[in-house]
């Protein structure tokens, strides 16, 4: 082993970025986008096609990766929500078991503060703290702060080096830009030929009713919980306009790619070359245009669906070299067991994923779980199948004491089923016609759940919650029945 | 085109009037000092919806960082030594280098890259420090060499395609429209094909004269589109990116 490695353990080199597109990949045929640096990782490794956040939206999901728990659990249910404060991250546990945990850029697991957290080795996360956006200005900070790790990191243990990078989710302010004036195309603006830009997508036009909770956040015109402002001012967006979203989007993907590619470019020639391992995800995806939404807050593939990659540029850790693994459903909460499986490091408090390095060793365990559970806003829940995808919501109770909906407690409302092998775009509910996927989507909820912890709500997110209960109420969530299956 | 606030410009959100309020001003100390054709300064402003909403830098100032761009004519090109603060990242960074004579300032020779960062307003010591020397290698590969001596190439550019520092724009943006051509963005990451526009004239009436301004929208792989407006001398008065505003200021 080399001098990067102690007592055979790896360096790990975790880099994410925010609100990119499963398929904002270069490499996996998608030729409005360039991606060099994510493509050299998927040439140096093992991707996994059916990997999906835990909840699609930044501060829950990135709860999950730093804990292993849901979003429901760690109390980060939506931005703002505090992680509870007894629950072991990341850094807690590698710093213990031997490893030199290191952070720069993006974090945003609220509630856990940094500079009082204790474990990690703080390079940058901004002077002004970095919460959800603004790449353009903290990216490159959080990029040198990486580059002089690896330039001047003395080796002496193992490290876990983590870079949240903002780009892509700078594309959010490209659409709060809408929000009063009036932003030509990429075409109208002499930018792109009309071929340049990415086509509409097919299920732009939805043709089934969606959630109660999915009409409540972006259908309900000034009263949408997610963004009304932005949508009110894209009313008149035309096809071109919708097609420049993706367009715009991909520039900042390609930017948060050259700098992965530095970083790349960095290690390759670095000492530690050939004892990290690299990782690379992202938190969740953008619709830009799909399903005629932007931004997150659903549970479309568009938004839960993300890249994982583990991938290195030396040859002595194993990882299968342009391998992908398109079977296993894969979760944001098997990351921190697969960081610690690879670290050596025994995390004693529950996890709710598992280590997928038997995945990658070509040893798949018969018991890997056969769905990904995936939750949203509150009271949205996804069970991912290996053909379907079920989506339902609990509908919201005033008596709910702060705790995450459960079926134990909680009646559901609308459910929707994809079949996904035959309609990968999610654009018919199939629900009518497999009530028996239905049955087993509910029963496999059921279980999943009762395994999960169900504490109250930190008491300084609750305002949140009852916001959004009460605005759910109005828009009538409570009155969307289960269609009868 | 409009003679009101152009949106490459405009705040992301409502504005509550500060940032045209803090735009006028700039504009106004920019038409009152006395031209220094060495040394331009710039306030940054920001459009981003956090900014006034959740307040950036302890004293509540309008602006959150600036830039000053020396440059000084030499006998075969021109050097640079760019100063870059911004209080929300707490950056500080010196930029040095070189450019060729031509209109499009193309990079020659080695620079340089000086940057200090500092964490959170209330933790003292967490002062990080970011050394880095830069070459274009005679086939086009970029070469980077960090303090410790970690020393790696981070990408190519095409010989035939010049290859322009992100800050010399100020000089050769106008020069390079319709053109293809590199840009190595704060010295250190390689943008392989950008472009420039023309985006026509647009009265800015927020000085204490109207101004016509030329806009010229850059953009390409890896940028997303940012305008440079110039006035008719030739400064670049304004740089806008999503989300900040670089405003002259002398």
């Amino acid at each position: 082993m080399g001098a990067g490695v102690v007592n055979g353990r790896p360096n790990i080199l975790f880099v994410n970025t925010d609100q990119q597109p499963w398929d904002a990949i270069g490499a996996l045929g998608n030729r409005f986008v360039r991606t060099p640096a994510i493509d050299r990782l998927l040439r140096n490794g093992m991707r996994f096609e059916r990997s999906y956040c835990t909840d699609p939206v930044c501060c829950p999901a990135r709860s999950s990766w730093a804990t292993g728990r849901y979003s429901s659990e760690t109390g980060c249910l939506f931005n703002g929500g505090l992680l509870h404060a007894d629950i072991p991250d990341v850094a807690h546990w590698l710093r213990g078991g031997g490893y030199e945990p290191a952070h720069a850029g993006k974090w945003h697991v609220d509630g856990r503060y940094l500079p009082e957290q204790g474990a990690f080795r703080l390079l940058y996360f901004g002077r002004r703290h970095i919460g959800a956006g603004a790449g353009e200005t903290y990216d490159p900070s959080a990029v040198r702060a990486v580059l002089d790790f690896l330039d001047t990191y003395d080796g002496r243990r193992p490290f876990y080096l983590q870079l949240g990078l903002v780009d892509p989710h700078d594309i959010c302010e490209y659409l709060h830009l809408q929000e009063h004036n009036r932003v030509p195309d990429p075409v109208a603006a002499g930018l792109a030929a009309p071929d340049d830009l990415p086509p509409l997508p097919p299920n732009f036009a939805v043709a089934f009713e969606e959630l109660a909770l999915q009409r409540a956040f972006h259908r309900a015109g000034d009263r949408s919980l997610a963004h009304a402002a932005i949508r009110r001012g894209i009313r008149d967006w035309t096809e071109r306009d919708w097609r420049g979203l993706a367009w715009h989007l991909y520039r900042h993907v390609e930017r948060a790619d050259q700098h992965l590619g530095l970083i790349l470019d960095a290690l390759a020639q670095s000492r530690f070359r050939d004892d990290t391992l690299i990782v690379f995800s992202v938190d969740h995806g953008e619709a830009a245009g799909r399903h005629g939404l932007f931004q997150k807050f659903s549970l479309y593939e568009e938004a839960i669906r993300v890249p994982l990659v583990f991938a290195e540029l030396g040859d002595r850790l194993g990882i299968p070299r342009g391998a992908a693994d398109r079977e296993h459903l894969v979760s944001g909460v098997d990351l921190l067991p697969t960081i610690l499986d690879y670290a050596g490091v025994a995390g004693a408090a529950p996890m709710r994923g598992r280590s997928l390095r038997p995945l990658i060793d070509g040893n798949a365990p018969a018991d890997w779980p056969e769905y990904a559970y995936v939750e949203s806003n509150v009271w949205g829940r996804a069970v991912v199948m290996s053909r379907f995808k079920y989506i339902t919501e609990y509908r919201p109770r005033a008596d709910e004491g702060y705790r995450p909906p459960r079926g134990s407690t909680h009646e559901l409302g609308r459910e929707l089923l994809f079949d996904l092998e035959n309609d990968p775009w999610e654009t018919r509910d199939v629900a009518a016609a497999f009530p028996a996927e239905i049955g087993r989507a509910r029963e496999r909820l059921r279980r999943h759940e009762a395994g999960l912890d169900s504490r109250p709500l930190n008491e300084r997110s609750r305002p949140v919650m009852d916001a959004w209960r009460s605005a759910l109420l109005e828009n009538g969530a409570s009155a969307a029945a289960a269609p009868a299956t | 085109m409009s003679r009101a606030l152009h949106w490459s410009v405009s705040p992301i959100e409502a504005d509550d009037g500060r940032f045209v309020a803090a735009l006028r001003e700039r504009l106004a100390q920019a038409a009152a000092a006395p031209p220094d054709r060495d040394r331009r300064r710039y306030r940054l402003l920001s459009r981003w919806r956090a900014f006034y909403g959740w307040g950036v830098v302890p004293d509540g100032g309008d602006a959150h960082g600036r830039v000053s761009i020396a440059r000084r004519r030499q006998p075969d090109g021109w050097t640079y030594e760019v100063r870059i603060e911004n209080e929300m990242a707490g950056e500080r960074t010196e930029l040095r280098f070189t450019t060729d004579a031509t209109p499009f300032r193309a990079l020659r020779g080695g620079w340089s890259v000086a940057s200090d960062y500092r964490n959170d307003y209330d933790t003292p010591g967490a002062l990080q420090t970011y050394r880095c020397e830069g070459r274009r290698a005679p086939d086009g590969e970029i070469r980077l060499r960090l303090r410790g001596g970690l020393e790696f190439a981070a990408g190519r550019i095409a010989l035939d395609r010049p290859a322009v520092a992100d800050w010399a724009l100020a000089d050769a943006v106008a020069g390079l429209a319709g053109r293809e051509f590199a840009v190595l963005d704060r010295l250190e990451v390689v943008k392989p094909v950008a472009r420039v526009r023309p985006v026509g004239p647009w009265v800015c009436e927020l000085g204490p004269a109207p101004m016509e301004l030329n806009g010229y929208c850059v953009w390409g792989e890896g940028l997303d589109p940012r305008y440079w407006w110039m006035d008719a001398a030739g400064r670049a008065v304004l740089l806008s990116t999503m989300q900040n505003v670089w405003v002259l200021e002398s």
